[in-house]
Parts: C-alpha cells; sequence; structure tokens
C-alpha cells in the first residue's frame, strides 16, 4: 500500500489515529475516518476516477459534494451499488469500488476511440446516425447497448434492509449549515417541533472547510456549541447523512436517510409533513466554459480548498485559479496556507475588488487581470496551462501546474423552491438564478437565496427560524445573530463562454453526458429554442447529477447566442429526486415475502399440508387450483376432482367470498337499485342470485344475497371484487342517494364458508350431526336456516356454483377449520374429495354460470350473457339499465355467449381463441375451455357475433397451430333443467 | 402526495382516501327520461374541470365515510367546501 502523498501532516476532520485500507480499481490504498472516498483517493494522488459518458474521455474528481458530475463508482462486496458518488460516500474499511464507465480499465480505454470520432457523435446523433437503412436499429441498438449505460446492476439480490417512516413536524429546516443551523436553533428555541436534515455526516456545511470565523473564532467551535444546543431541544430531531430529495404537495418532502444510527437499516426514507419548511440548502460552484476544461486537474475552486481544509487531502502541487468574481480569492489564498502553491489567480475581469488583489499579492500570488485560458495541457493530468489576454493583445504564455481550480460564480440549490412549484428568478448582479415567489409554506434562508456573505447567511437563518415558528404559533423574542468578518460582493462577470482556440476544440458544460458549448449551438442552429427543447435534444442536464454544476451555463451560453437573458430563456423543469435513489430505499420493506402480504383462510394451512397446489386468485388470497395425491398430474387431479362432485360428494373452501351486510329500513329499495332483479318479495330465510351493472352497463358481479331478517341481508360477492363492489354501493350510498336509510359493513373475514356439494352431500350433512331436517321436502333449494353442525353454529344455504346439491355452511371464521375436519371425518365413508378452484372453474364451465370477469368482459351486457330472463319486464330504474336499453336501441349483431363441442372432442381450445368466418374475419371469442371428464370430452364457452341465432350452425376454431370446427350449442353441457341442484 | 382534511379525522395523508370523482357529476334521477345521447354523454363525458372543483373523496383507512373536497386541480390546493353544499 502506497502512502498518502497528498496528504498534510496535519489538519482537517479526519482522525490520523484511525486509518483505513480500501481497494480502488483493484488497488490498496489508504485513508483515515472521516475521509470521503473522494477525498481519500485525491489524499493518494488518484487523478482518474472514470471515463467520460460519450468520448470516453479520462475524467477526475470536480468537487466536494452532491454536485459531482464525473466520480460515479461501482461499489463492490454484499452491499454492491452501482454509480455511487465517491463525494458522499464516508470511507469504510474494506470498502472495494470501481470506475463506472471505462473497459477494460480506466487508464486503458478503448471507448477512448469516441473522442477521436467526436464528429459522429453530435448533439442528437441518435436521431442522425442510425436513422438508415431503417430496418438495422436491431443491429445498432445490441451495439449501442454494449457501450452505453453506467455501472451494472448488481447481479445478486440486495441483502440490505430498507424502510419507510412517516413524521409530522412544525419547522423543517433543510440544510445545517450556517443558515439552517440559525433557522433550526431560533425555530428549537421557540419550543415549535423542529426537523433539521442534513446531507453531511457532521453539521456545519461548508464551514467545515472554510477559514471562515464565527465571533472572532473558528467558525467549527460556533458550530459545535450550536449544535449542542440544538441537540439538547426536546423537540428537535436532527438527522445526519439525509437528503431532502422531493419537494411535494402541501409541504410533504422526502428525505433519503443513509446509514441511520445505531440500526439495522441500511436507507430510510422519511416522508415528512411540515407546516412551515425553510430550505437552506445553499449554492454550488459553476465550472467555467473553456477548451478542455474536463481535464483530470481542474476542480472547482471551492471544492479544492475545501478537500484541503476539511480532509488534509491536497488536489495538487502546483495551482492556477480561472475565476470571474471575488468569491474564490479566499480559496486560493486558503490553499496557499495550506501548502498548495498557487501560481497564478487568472481574472476574467479588468477591475475586481481591490482589498482582494492586495491580499492574495501579500502571499506572494500574482494575479492576472483581464486574462482568460485558452487551452488546457495534459490528457491524463493538467500539466500546463495557456493564458491570453481576454482582448486577444499581446502573446499567450504557457504556465505549468497540476491542479487548475475554477470558479465561474455560483448558483443558489434553487431545486427544492422549484419542486415546491414555484419559478425561479434571474438575478443580473448575481448572474445566476435565486427563488422566485413562494407558493408554499416555504422561505428560502443564506445562499440558496443568493445571500453569499456568512453575516448575511446566519441573520437570514434566524430571521427564517424566528418567523416560521411565529407562523406556527410559537413566539419568541429573536436574539441578534453573532458576528463575521464583512466580505466583498462576489460581482460575478457573464461569461458563458471563453472563445475556443481552434475548431476542433472542445468545451464542456455538462460533464456528466459528455454535452459540449458546440453541441448547444449545433441545437440552436437545428432550430432548438427552447430551454426544454435543447435539453433533451442534447441531453444536457440529464444525467446522474442532473447538472447540478452545468445547467445555469447552458442556459446562459443559449441566451448568448439568441441575443437575450438568461431571465428570457428561463429555467428547464427541476424534478425529484434532487440526489440518486435506490430501488431499495423506494421499496422499503416491501420486498421479497412482504411485497404480497397473502391473505389465508382457516383452511389454508390444511391445503398446504395435503397436496394443494397453491396459487394467486384474486384479493390477495392464495387458494388450491386442484388438491393432487401424491403421483397425480395437475389434469389426474382436476378429472378425479369433478368426476367426484358429479358422481359423489366434494367439499370447497368458499371462505374467500366476499360478504356485505347491509341493514336498514330502505334495504329492498337499495337492492333493487344496484340489482337487475327485484328483491321485494324474498322472504325472511330464503336467498336468491343477484346481478350487478356497472353504470355503463357491463357486468360488475354476480352472487347470492340472502334475507336474515326484515331489515337485514347479506350479500355475497365474488372474492376478486369484494372491495370494488363494497367502493361502487359505498359511493351510491353517500354520494347518490344520501337519503336512504341503508348502513353496509364489510363482513368477508368475520365468516369462514365451506360448500359441500355432490349427490351425496345430504347424506354427509347428516352424518355431520346437522341439527335440522335437511331432507329436500324441508330444506329447498334457496333456503336459508341456522343451525348447529358437528355442534357449531352454523347457517346453511342450499346455493350453487356447481350445478349439484349442494350446502352452502357459513361459521364464525375461528370455527372454520373445526368445521372443515368434522366434515371430512363425516364424508369420509362417501369418499369425500376436496376440490380447487381450477376444478370449481370447469364444473361452473359444464354448467355454464357466467364469470362476470370472462364471459362478461368490458363490452358484454346483461342480455349478451344471455341472463336478461332476471330482468323483470316493468322494473323501474337500476345502476346500468340505461346504458342496456342503449345497447338494445342500437341494433345491430351483439356478441353473445354460446356453448361450443369442438368436432375434435379432444382439442381443448384456449381461453381467446378466435372465432372466424369464411372471410377469415373475427366473429367471436373463446372465453373459456375444458376437457370435461364427465362428458369425456372437450367444452368451451365463447361469446359469438349474433350467437343466439347461430345456434346448431359450425364455426371454424383459429389458433396458431391449426383450425378447428366446432358446433355452436346452448350454453348449458349438464343437467340443462337444473333437476340436481334442486334435488 | 396532498393533505386532506377529514372533517371526521383532522388533516390525513392522500393514501388514506380513495379518490370518488366530481360532486357535479350526479347520477341523474330520471335516465328512463334521458335521449340516448345525454345518457352517453353523462357516462362517458366525466367533468375534469381546471381550477377549483369539488370533489368526492372516501376515506377508505380512516373512518369509511365520503367526504366533500375542494381542490384546485392546477396547483392541488385545497381549501374547506362551502357549509352550505352538502358537506358531511
Amino acid at each position: 500500500m502506497s502512502k498518502q502523498a497528498f496528504r498534510a501532516n496535519s489538519g482537517g476532520r479526519i482522525d490520523r489515529d484511525r486509518p483505513l485500507t480500501f481497494t480502488f480499481n483493484g488497488k490498496r490504498l489508504g485513508g483515515y475516518t472521516g475521509d470521503t472516498l473522494s477525498s481519500a483517493l485525491i489524499a493518494n494522488g488518484i487523478s482518474i476516477v472514470g471515463r467520460s459518458f460519450k468520448y470516453h474521455r479520462p475524467r477526475g474528481i470536480m468537487s466536494a459534494g452532491a454536485e459531482e458530475t464525473n466520480a460515479f463508482v461501482q461499489l463492490l462486496g454484499s452491499n454492491e451499488e452501482p454509480n455511487v458518488l465517491a463525494t458522499t460516500l464516508p470511507l469504510y474499511e474494506g470498502l472495494e469500488a470501481h470506475s463506472v464507465n471505462a473497459w477494460p480499465s480506466v487508464h486503458f480505454d478503448l471507448g477512448g476511440m469516441n473522442n477521436f470520432l467526436h464528429r459522429l457523435f453530435p448533439a442528437g446523433f441518435y436521431y442522425k446516425t442510425f436513422m438508415w437503412p431503417r430496418d438495422r436499429w436491431d443491429w445498432y441498438s445490441r451495439f449501442i447497448r454494449r457501450v452505453a449505460g453506467w455501472g451494472a446492476v448488481p447481479k445478486k439480490s440486495a441483502r440490505n434492509r430498507y424502510e419507510h417512516r412517516f413524521h409530522h413536524c412544525d419547522v423543517m429546516v433543510i440544510g445545517a449549515g450556517p443558515a439552517g443551523l440559525s433557522a433550526a436553533l431560533a425555530a428549537g428555541r421557540s419550543g415549535a417541533r423542529v426537523l433539521l436534515v442534513d446531507n453531511q455526516p457532521e453539521a456545519g456545511g461548508y464551514l467545515l472547510g472554510d477559514s471562515a470565523e464565527i465571533n472572532s473564532r473558528p467558525a467549527l467551535s460556533w458550530i459545535s456549541e450550536v449544535v449542542a444546543e440544538i441537540d439538547a431541544l426536546p423537540d428537535v430531531v436532527r438527522l445526519k447523512e439525509t437528503s431532502a430529495i422531493g419537494y411535494y404537495d402541501q409541504n410533504f418532502i422526502t428525505a433519503l436517510e443513509r446509514r441511520p444510527d445505531k440500526s439495522w437499516v441500511k436507507e430510510r426514507l422519511w416522508k415528512i409533513r411540515a407546516r412551515q419548511v425553510i430550505l437552506a440548502t445553499g449554492a454550488i460552484e459553476r465550472p467555467i466554459t473553456f477548451a478542455d476544461n474536463d481535464r483530470p486537474g481542474v476542480m472547482l475552486a471551492s471544492s479544492a480548498s475545501h478537500y484541503c481544509l476539511r480532509y488534509g487531502a491536497r488536489p495538487g502541487r502546483d495551482a492556477v485559479l480561472f475565476t470571474n468574481n471575488n468569491g474564490s480569492y479566499q480559496h486560493a489564498i486558503d490553499l496557499k496556507d495550506n501548502g498548495v502553491n498557487i501560481v497564478a489567480v487568472i481574472d476574467l475581469r479588468s477591475e475586481p475588488d481591490a482589498s482582494l488583489i492586495a491580499a492574495a499579492t501579500a502571499k506572494g500570488i500574482d494575479v492576472l487581470l483581464a486574462s482568460q485560458i485558452s487551452k488546457v495541457i495534459g490528457v491524463r493530468r493538467v500539466s500546463a496551462v495557456e493564458i491570453c489576454a481576454s482582448n486577444g493583445a499581446g502573446d499567450c504564455r504557457r504556465i505549468a501546474c497540476d491542479l487548475l481550480l475554477m470558479s465561474g460564480g455560483w448558483n443558489p440549490t434553487i431545486h427544492l423552491h422549484s419542486q415546491s412549484g414555484a419559478r425561479p428568478a434571474y438575478d443580473a448582479d448575481l448572474v445566476t438564478f435565486i427563488p422566485g415567489m413562494s407558493v408554499q409554506n416555504e422561505v428560502s434562508a443564506g445562499a440558496c437565496r443568493g445571500q453569499f456573505a456568512l453575516s448575511t447567511c446566519l441573520s437570514d437563518g434566524l430571521t427564517a427560524g424566528y418567523n416560521a415558528a411565529k407562523a406556527c404559533g410559537f413566539d419568541t423574542e429573536p436574539k441578534s445573530g453573532p458576528i463575521c468578518a464583512a466580505e466583498p460582493n462576489i460581482s460575478p462577470m457573464p461569461m458563458w463562454e471563453v472563445p475556443l482556440p481552434k475548431k476542433s476544440s472542445r468545451a464542456f458544460l455538462d460533464f456528466n453526458n459528455d454535452v459540449t458549448s458546440k453541441d448547444i449551438r449545433l441545437a440552436e442552429r437545428e432550430g432548438y429554442r427552447s430551454i426544454e427543447l435543447v435539453k433533451r435534444y442534447t441531453t444536457a442536464g440529464m444525467g446522474i447529477d442532473q447538472g447540478k454544476t452545468g445547467n445555469v451555463n447552458i442556459i446562459g451560453l443559449m441566451a448568448q447566442i439568441t441575443s437575450t437573458t438568461p431571465g428570457a430563456i428561463g429555467t428547464t423543469t427541476y424534478r425529484p429526486a434532487y440526489s440518486p435513489v435506490s430501488f431499495g430505499a423506494m421499496a422499503g420493506a416491501d420486498s421479497s415475502d412482504l411485497i404480497i402480504p397473502w391473505r389465508r383462510t382457516p383452511i389454508t394451512d390444511w391445503f398446504i399440508d395435503n397436496g394443494g397446489h397453491l396459487d394467486e386468485t384474486g384479493a390477495l388470497f392464495r387458494r388450491p387450483l386442484f388438491i393432487a395425491k401424491s403421483g397425480e398430474t395437475a389434469n389426474d387431479a382436476i378429472n378425479r376432482e369433478a368426476l367426484a362432485v358429479r358422481n359423489g360428494v366434494g367439499i370447497y373452501d368458499g371462505t374467500p367470498l366476499g360478504k356485505i351486510s347491509i341493514k336498514g329500513a330502505d334495504a329492498v329499495t337499495f337492492l333493487d337499485r344496484v340489482y337487475t332483479n327485484s328483491w321485494g318479495k324474498l322472504p325472511i330465510g330464503r336467498c336468491k342470485f343477484g346481478y350487478m351493472l356497472h353504470e355503463d352497463g357491463r357486468l360488475l358481479d354476480d352472487g347470492v344475497t340472502f334475507r336474515l331478517s326484515e331489515d337485514h341481508y347479506l350479500m355475497s360477492t365474488g372474492s376478486g371484487v369484494a372491495s370494488v363492489v363494497q367502493k361502487h354501493l359505498e359511493r351510491l350510498l353517500h354520494c347518490d342517494w344520501p337519503d336512504l336509510d341503508v348502513y353496509l359493513t364489510p363482513v368477508s373475514d368475520q365468516w369462514a364458508v365451506i360448500c359441500v356439494c355432490g349427490p351425496l352431500a345430504r347424506d354427509v350433512m347428516q352424518a355431520a350431526a346437522t341439527s335440522i331436517d335437511v331432507s329436500s321436502d324441508a330444506f329447498k333449494f334457496l333456503d336459508t336456516k341456522n343451525c348447529q353442525i358437528a355442534n357449531i353454529n352454523a347457517r346453511v344455504s342450499r346455493v350453487t356454483y356447481t350445478g349439484e346439491l349442494s350446502f352452502e355452511i357459513v361459521v364464525a371464521t375461528r370455527h372454520g377449520r373445526e368445521l372443515w375436519d368434522a366434515l371430512l371425518a363425516a364424508g369420509k365413508d362417501f369418499d369425500i374429495t376436496p376440490v380447487g378452484s381450477d376444478t370449481s372453474m370447469l364444473l361452473r364451465t359444464e354448467k355454464a354460470f357466467i364469470a362476470a370477469g370472462l364471459e362478461g368482459d368490458g363490452y358484454a351486457n346483461i342480455y349478451d350473457v344471455g341472463m336478461g330472463w332476471v330482468v323483470p319486464k316493468k322494473k323501474g330504474d337500476f345502476v346500468g339499465k340505461r346504458s342496456t336499453t342503449r345497447d338494445l336501441n342500437k341494433g345491430g349483431p351483439r356478441p353473445e355467449v354460446i356453448g361450443l363441442l369442438p368436432e375434435d372432442g379432444s382439442f381443448v381450445p384456449p381461453k381467446g381463441t378466435p372465432l372466424i368466418d369464411a372471410e377469415r374475419n373475427m366473429i367471436g371469442m373463446v372465453t373459456i375451455g375444458f376437457h370435461s371428464p364427465n362428458l369425456k370430452r372437450s367444452i368451451a364457452l365463447a361469446q359469438l357475433s349474433d350467437g343466439r341465432s347461430r345456434l346448431g350452425e359450425t364455426v371454424t376454431l383459429f389458433t396458431k397451430e391449426k383450425t378447428a370446427l366446432a358446433k355452436v350449442c346452448e350454453p348449458v353441457f349438464i343437467d340443462p333443467d337444473g333437476l340436481k341442484m334442486r334435488d | 402526495m396532498i393533505f386532506i382534511h377529514c372533517p371526521h379525522c383532522g388533516d390525513r395523508n392522500e393514501d388514506e382516501f380513495t379518490y370518488g370523482g366530481d360532486v357535479e357529476h350526479r347520477r341523474p334521477d330520471k335516465p328512463d327520461a334521458m335521449s340516448d345521447a345525454q345518457w352517453c354523454e353523462y357516462i362517458y363525458c366525466v367533468p375534469n374541470t381546471k381550477g377549483w372543483a369539488k370533489e368526492h373523496w372516501w376515506h377508505v383507512r380512516g373512518c369509511n365515510r365520503w367526504i366533500l373536497v375542494e381542490r384546485n386541480s392546477i396547483n392541488n390546493e385545497l381549501r374547506k367546501p362551502d357549509e352550505d353544499s352538502g358537506s358531511e
């Protein structure tokens, strides 16, 4: 392991007593606790951290924070993750990472040939280069897919834990720099519930790497006092390493907490509702656009001094500062004081603040005014720069250096303000965009509203904190802020592109997506004027960094090209998320087994233990499709179960059925309005089938409703649509018919339902000690009675879904398994056979009982499915009636449900098989097909145009493999008169 | 995620609710008296107001009541509906 050649011997907030080792691109390196990956790389003199997206140019670290545009890495090991920002990743022992966009290595990248072919990849090259011949796109895309993209999706699924947490507070402060800390302190002292989030491991913001003083003492001692006071306040929550990433309606803010303290959670997504929000998100330094400004060793001035002061990591030995503003002089002085030689300051302006020139000169720093950098020498690392006078006069000269600092002014971090719905405004003095009018209860404080001086940041934060607390009803006496030295205004000079020395020179605006100033000019020439279109055409600002450093330069250059102001161009839309978010954090705990919390019936365990083939069957239930004995195939089991129901007796778990209790004086009126049939004459202790329609006339559900007492009904619904029906009925009651005296209660989970069906069902009921007479005279079809079965209180009804003699037994859910076991024991002598839902579907197909989701699709009405007979001739209004009469008024053929008997009885037409006529027009569709063991042949149900009038005709089934003929028949294959179920 | 005021439960997150449509879109009292065209208008031309509109929301993961909400569809601003408009 090499020594850290660029590490200062002292200074910074790293712990030199706690060294760490890590691996980058296969090389073992050393760092210290308190480092980020990027500061450790800098301390080790690693200048190339990756290759650029399109041209595969070598790239180095450009910044020290969330704005980083080059240093994305693939984190390896058990926490493998692509595209992690090296600048915000705290170093840990054994960290292993490599560059994302380089093959075979960052030092020798074959994709680098793109750099020499750059004329082939202009803005919009996707749309231009690969357009011809049209049918070759598949071939091109294979090649493009291989070379495009960042990082690699981890092969293994993440073993990390993630969670979501909700939080409510009075005042949320985003950013714990000088403004944010002041705001949190002011609001916290008032007693308001405050949430302070900051994306760094420790509070302080830019002051963590700065030489500024507060109250004539180092700023960091002020910070530690304030943090101590804030942390002692009982109603203040402070989150570290937490980025606010999205700002939504009514002050709803999402924040991503990384590595929460003392927790097994890797990342936690906070969903925060704040009454008042204070944005103290600071500002991001802007690069300058000049030829080859992307070379490793070119860095933002503030970031370089941040690395030096906070981590004792020197980004170079001999530096040149290229600036257009007053703010960066102090950074040059700080670097000089910390062992980085400043060879020269190149200022684009002719008259910067005189005190700064004096201060720089006093440190022995050479200041060149009205000058600019025309050329950067060095590919893998800056080795020299060429400096010319801005007016082109005189000779240019070369200065050797290994670090080029750039400072093109400052962009307030207005992302969250813009996400809140506000429009940013352009400030010509600051040459950047600042927050506009707030549209939510939100205020910006400090550098993120263009107040860059430390003293203003502090007072701005205090004021914002007091005001926010006051707006929440907490009033305290404002205290005055601490005292700091005066600073000159930053006074940047607009400079959107330093003239390029050669036609082939390239100056980068969006480093992340390799967008150059020439791309923007090309887009403008080709007619793209709207900044939103320029963005999409050139992909500027669409990379992982979302243009945090590049966007304002792009807007400025567009303004310059079109001779207008950046304010007139405007910004593109800022969208969440501010920083990249892992899929794990978005999913939270909803992964693997918890994605769908399966519902269970009291019988589920029995099925699991006895060969039940469980599958999802709607409403989050997993039910057995069939219950296989050992050695049986699915078909064997289904055939055996179906034969048992028709010839012996079956038992079926119907618990997932939806159940809604309907009570009230107007219950009958209500049922009349929501069902197609009439309910007035239903006696107590009887039940009947009902068909329920959507208002547009389509089938919503069918099921049996029981009359339990004078004004108490119990409706059963299909298991899959139980909640849909509930909403449908609730909406009608509350919104359309509030005058009806009806109350609905969902009781699906309260009752277990077990059906005993088949010719021997009655024998099983008697054997199970049913306390009532179940003979056909005493207990008729559609009767419902309370009784005891095996000493369990039960309600038994004679309803059926199979067309056989059936008893549907309802008991309290807690007795479900007890009843099931009792019935199995009672039915043992009759060879009672548990039946799955696939078998049940086969049995209903043999009887052509309509399934709302199959025969009744989004087009069929109640007449189409052959259930028109349930609509009484003179019935008044009901939901769906008017749409049905409109269908009838329109006339013309309708898709009607019929039965099909394929001529080849061994051919089972799959669901969805088209029916075609002689001209091969589609005239219908199979809704379900089965092999019927009872009929020993295949059967199907289908929708067929004018089907009822085609009974007896032959139609053609059209499948991928073959065509087959089938006879159209009445849709009922067994017991057409229903004698068995009425037995 | 909008923040909806339920008169029974207080301010709650949107994910406790289910949207129930525009209040103005009432079920006609006498559908049989309407022409096919009028009925189609009611069924298929559901109001989609730009700006302020009164809406039904169902507090399905809360008190299970239907409530009235006034919402501005441009910026999701919410306000309490007028008392005389039949709010519960």
